[in-house]
């Protein structure tokens, strides 16, 4: 399976992925605290495991990154050149409704494309390209709630990538996915990362994060942690605390 | 230009061509206002049936009720009593978005709060519209008439058609996405909450040009049945779409002109609704059987 290769990511990969930066970032809704004070650097090109307990507010340090969710602080992404890049996003385990007929061409058309999904019928090539390398066009005319979680956390992957984009924000992207789904997924983003562009990814499986990222950011409440994987686990390990370990398992 | 369409009718009914009923103008005004209303709810409601919002239309319809009692009150034409119908629908469905955005209240709940106070409202102020004017002018409002649709409600129908269908061009894709997943919408860099404020407007706008021939009490409904039926019936979205659009045509079309001709004394609103039903039943039919075979 290859990932597309747009021309853009090949030459000027390099230069289009952008410095991130966290400086005391607080969430609160409805009067609770899910994020406070967190400081953090992301360099370009790197492949960030957000890791944590249940609750912890890793899915909302992604939303913040999104700006999605109304937070405190700054988040600042510095781009090199004059234009702002792309960002693609998974959400965790997107429900998707059986009866509704939407079909897997229909959703990618609807995210890449402006030409009304109703209008013309034959999609642009790029779709078909990108469908041909995510091995996911067998099922173009599958409803999207009729898909394994696999299969849909393929197509969501594949709808992000096709945007080009410079920083890739998956939120559980392998939860619910069997074990040749997750390697068909992780082969992906590893493909996706070696062009250059920054991975941030919250995962609950430790030894993905240690394979696959160069860095984890610890998140319980706020940020606890964060280095290389293995120093993030020694840390942890010394500091034992058996309610943040519980998520190791 | 509507001139030159009812001479051509009158040559069309002259040369046998069409039945004797459109020799009457106001025939043709409703058969022109038909023909618009019908895609514009057809395909709206399949926004609607995606986004879950049919208790929003049925609340928006139900709330150009009390637009109409306020416009009688303050002196407006009972016919066309345009300038209350819009301010109030408008003002009900941008004060129910907004009010969405700044509480904990599920939004089902916060329209069902809305939906009970415009009917009250609208229910108290036509005690008095009653006794100012004829209670059979009070009927058309709630259930529609062929007899009410004019000129200027067609050329109202052909601006809100142009608007929509330019909205749509634009941006339909996007907002079908976002009534799926917001969030992937939003990583896009599109501004959602100004999508959902155009669509409630749009909901306003179209219950309100509708309500003349469909009626009040009914207009919502031809949002939600002809785009639910589709959804049983489609194979993806632009199928949806067809569907919805098909199903919402031919029954408002149906349910101006039959009880016309077969001389029947039924508003046109509930006649409109209960052809869309007929197609409802047909596509629950289709759809339990495909479901059996399948088995």
């Amino acid at each position: 399976m290859n990932i597309p290769v747009s021309a853009k990511a090949i030459t000027q990969k390099e230069t289009t992925t952008p410095h991130i930066a966290f400086d005391k970032v607080s969430v609160k809704v409805n009067q609770s605290v899910l994020l406070s004070d967190v400081t953090l650097t992301i360099d370009p090109g790197t492949w960030v495991g957000v890791v944590g307990p249940n609750g912890g507010g890793k899915s909302t340090l992604i939303k913040a990154l999104l700006g999605i969710v109304p937070h405190r602080g700054t988040i600042s992404y510095t781009w090199p050149g004059k234009h702002k890049g792309n960002i693609g996003y998974v959400p965790q385990l997107a429900p998707f409704e059986s009866t509704l007929p939407v079909t897997v061409l229909d959703y990618l058309r609807m995210v890449l494309e402006d030409r009304p999904v109703w209008w013309r019928h034959k999609p642009n090539q790029r779709i078909l390209q990108g469908m041909e390398n995510f091995d996911i066009r067998d099922f173009a005319d599958k409803r999207l709630g009729t898909l394994s979680t696999g299969e849909r956390q393929r197509v969501l992957i594949c709808g992000a990538l096709l945007q080009s984009p410079d920083v890739l924000l998956l939120d559980e992207p392998l939860a619910g996915v069997d074990k040749s789904g997750q390697q068909r997924l992780l082969e992906i983003m590893k493909q996706y990362h070696a062009q250059g562009n920054t991975i941030i990814m919250v995962e609950h499986h430790w030894h993905i994060v240690e394979q696959y990222c160069q860095r984890a950011a610890l998140i319980d409440g706020t940020l606890v942690a964060v280095d290389t994987p293995q120093k993030v686990l020694l840390s942890l390990q010394e500091h034992a605390d058996p309610l943040t370990l519980s998520y190791r398992q | 230009m509507l001139d030159l369409i009812h001479t051509l009718f009158s040559q069309l009914v002259t040369a046998g061509w069409l039945p004797e009923m459109f020799s009457y103008g106001f025939l043709i005004n409703a058969f022109l206002a038909t023909l618009m209303i019908g895609p514009l709810l057809g395909a709206l409601g399949t926004l609607v049936v995606v986004k879950r919002l049919a208790f929003l239309s049925e609340a928006v319809g139900h709330s150009a009720l009390t637009g109409v009692s306020i416009g009688i009150l303050l002196g407006e034409p009972i016919s066309a009593p345009w300038i209350s119908l819009f301010a109030f629908s408008i003002l009900f469905a941008m004060t129910l978005q907004w009010v969405k955005g700044r509480t904990a209240v599920p939004y089902d709940a916060l329209i069902g709060v809305f939906l009970s106070f415009a009917l009250a409202v609208g229910a108290a102020l036509l005690m008095f519209v009653a006794k100012q004017v004829n209670a059979h002018l009070v009927e058309q409002v709630l259930f529609g008439s062929i007899l009410t649709a004019n000129e200027q409600d067609i050329v109202i129908l052909a601006v809100m058609f142009m608007l929509t269908l330019g909205l749509a061009l634009r941006f339909s894709n996007k907002a079908f996405l976002a009534a799926l997943s917001p969030e992937i919408t939003q990583s896009l860099r599109v501004k959602t909450k100004l999508h959902d404020y155009v669509f409630v407007l749009l909901i306003a706008l179209m219950t309100v040009a509708a309500v003349k021939i469909i009626g009040a009490v009914l207009v919502g409904a031809l949002l939600l049945i002809p785009a639910a039926s589709a959804r049983l019936l489609a194979t993806n979205l632009q199928t949806m779409l067809l569907w919805s659009i098909l199903i919402a045509t031919s029954s408002a079309l149906a349910g101006v002109l039959l009880p016309m001709y077969l001389q029947w004394a039924v508003p046109t609103g509930p006649a409109i609704i209960l052809c869309a039903c007929l197609w409802f039943i047909v596509a629950i039919t289709r759809f339990s059987l495909s479901k059996a075979a399948v088995r």
